[in-house]
């Protein structure tokens, strides 16, 4: 009876010892409780030798048992000594690995700052001409252009630095974008977009499709002389949300691609998702970009 | 034409609707100056309607369809006086800055359209097309293409992009050939070895008939026999490479810059 008490309260001194150093960011528990346990077990093991050998304390056993004692709090404070030691490094350690993590987490949020679509200058030169020539022939479309290109920027400068945003924000910003194209290309340019309601409210990468569609004018449909055409398609199918932008105009290049938009796409795909997200092109049958993105599930129960 | 003040036959070529109307508008000022006789909406029609209709000057847009501004110069028969319209920066086209032909960005204002038409005459003088084709292929000739930043490659139904800073070197055995990466990651690319010596240029190096190196990954080279070198590789594992006997000429290059 005495033994398994013994046996119990040994493995719980243990046990609320590693739990009170673990527990305790302080040093000082560290130090003062293995200091205790240890001078406290060895009387726990006397009553224990003293149950099991059923001696008087006169007993040679009992006696050398008894004369450890003294030495328990020399014990005490080597093994304090070392937990100290073990803690302090431990500290050391996963401080290190904070402080690593942090970094990296920085590095990773600058990564994506700098990968984040920006407008390119060539678009507002070439809208702002459309606006002067506008202005002095056609009042109301000068207004529409305006503030459509307004309405753009204000998307694209992202003031609350937001990295995820609706798919309906991102469609409206596009089809602002496209309209804006529109006054320039004329006729060149026909668009349709293709999305499900169901999905508008599903959180995608902000500005994530305008930089593809952007590619879509620059290198497909202003090379083509007349009919251009462009359809943004997302559908959802195995938890995915799929975004293909089609065109009609020449295919993608074979081999070494020049210019950032499409492989700063891919790098803060894979930095917000991981191996989960892919983009993909296909020239045949019909030409298109796609992006494959993962659908946070809480997103699908929410709707 | 009256000789004392020259009318310009001008053509107008944008493939933006807003941008021609704007030009009309800007030079509808200049009536003793300028007579407008057509406008065309590509390249190709600029190119027909030049020699059709033998204009005096042409305000002419480079990013066209069809065929590009420079592409229209070139392969024209006629020569007018040109006026580079665009929306590409200053700095870009500060090669056109000659007595030959002029530049204007967008937007564009009207005092920078008076100030062209003012220099108009003595544009006139010096118009020739040689010179302006030795203009147009000293300008492409130094502008570096757009740089090369990857190599898309397939991996089943995804594409991956590989940074080309992030590529130690190519290797190329029978057919296929293979992109070594600073991380010892291979992937397959269905391009020919000289199709991509040819347009990585400066950036790689041939030291072998199968091995492409990426310079700026040369961590050190040293002498072997036989007119050969071992490239130590700037990666974890310390790729070594051998060069082959015929490059040796090249790779001594290099070493010496």
């Amino acid at each position: 009876m005495i033994v398994g008490v013994g046996v119990v309260s040994i493995v719980s001194i243990f046990l609320i010892e590693r739990m009170i150093i673990k527990e305790n960011e302080n040093f000082i528990p560290a130090l003062i409780v293995p200091l205790l346990t240890t001078m406290f077990i060895p009387f726990i093991f006397i009553l224990i030798i003293n149950q099991i050998c059923r001696v008087k304390p006169s007993n040679i056993n009992y006696q050398i048992v008894a004369s450890v004692i003294p030495f328990t709090p020399l014990l005490g404070i080597a093994r304090a000594f070392s937990i100290f030691i073990k803690k302090s490094s431990e500290t050391i350690i996963r401080k290190k690995d904070l402080a690593l993590a942090k970094l990296s987490e920085l590095q990773k949020q600058s990564e994506l700052q700098s990968l984040r679509a920006r407008i390119n200058p060539h678009f507002l030169y070439n809208a702002l001409n459309s606006i002067a020539s506008l202005a002095t022939t056609d009042p109301l479309k000068t207004e529409k252009m305006s503030l459509a290109l307004s309405d753009f920027f204000k998307y694209s400068i992202n003031r609350e630095e937001k990295q995820f945003n609706s798919i309906s924000e991102e469609l409206n910003a596009i089809r602002t974008y496209l309209e804006i194209e529109k006054v320039r290309f004329g006729d060149r340019l026909r668009f349709e977009i293709e999305c499900n309601p169901e999905l508008y409210e599903l959180q995608i990468p902000q500005l994530v499709i305008q930089p593809l569609v952007e590619n879509a004018i620059k290198h497909g449909l202003s090379q083509i002389t007349r009919n251009g055409f462009i359809k943004i398609v997302i559908s959802k199918d195995d938890e995915k949300l799929r975004i293909k932008i089609y065109d009609n105009g020449p295919g993608f290049p074979d081999g070494p691609l020049p210019g950032y938009g499409i492989r700063n796409t891919q790098e803060r795909i894979t930095l917000l998702y991981g191996s989960k997200a892919n983009i993909n092109w296909e020239n045949k049958p019909e030409k298109f970009i796609g992006l494959s993105l993962p659908i946070k599930s809480h997103e699908l129960i929410q709707q | 034409m009256n000789t004392l003040t020259p009318t310009y036959r001008t053509l107008i070529a944008d493939d933006e609707q807003p941008a021609r109307d704007r030009l009309r508008k800007l030079l509808s000022d200049y009536p003793d100056k300028i007579e407008l006789i057509g406008e065309s909406q590509n390249g190709i029609e600029c190119l027909e309607m030049i020699d059709r209709l033998k204009p005096d000057l042409l305000f002419l847009d480079i990013q066209m369809p069809g065929l590009n501004g420079f592409e229209v110069l070139q392969q024209s028969i006629h020569s007018p006086i040109v006026i580079f319209c665009t929306a590409f920066d200053e700095f870009a086209l500060k090669a056109f800055e000659t007595n030959s032909i002029d530049y204007i960005v967008k937007p564009v204002k009207a005092v920078r359209i008076q100030k062209s038409i003012e220099k108009l005459d003595t544009l006139k003088l010096n118009s020739d097309k040689e010179g302006l084709l030795r203009i147009i292929d000293n300008y492409l000739g130094q502008t570096p293409k757009k740089e090369i930043t990857s190599i898309p490659v397939k991996l089943g139904d995804r594409m991956l992009f590989i940074r080309i800073e992030d590529i130690l070197y190519f290797s190329a055995e029978d057919k296929y050939v293979t992109i070594h990466n600073k991380e010892a990651k291979t992937y397959l690319c269905n391009l020919p070895l000289k199709s991509l010596e040819d347009k990585l240029e400066a950036k790689f190096l041939r030291i072998h008939r199968s091995l492409l190196v990426n310079v700026s990954r040369i961590r050190e080279i040293d002498k072997h026999f036989g007119s050969r070198f071992i490239l130590k590789m700037d990666d974890a594992g310390q790729t070594k490479l051998t060069s082959g006997r015929n490059y040796y000429d090249q790779i001594k290059e290099i070493m010496e810059i």
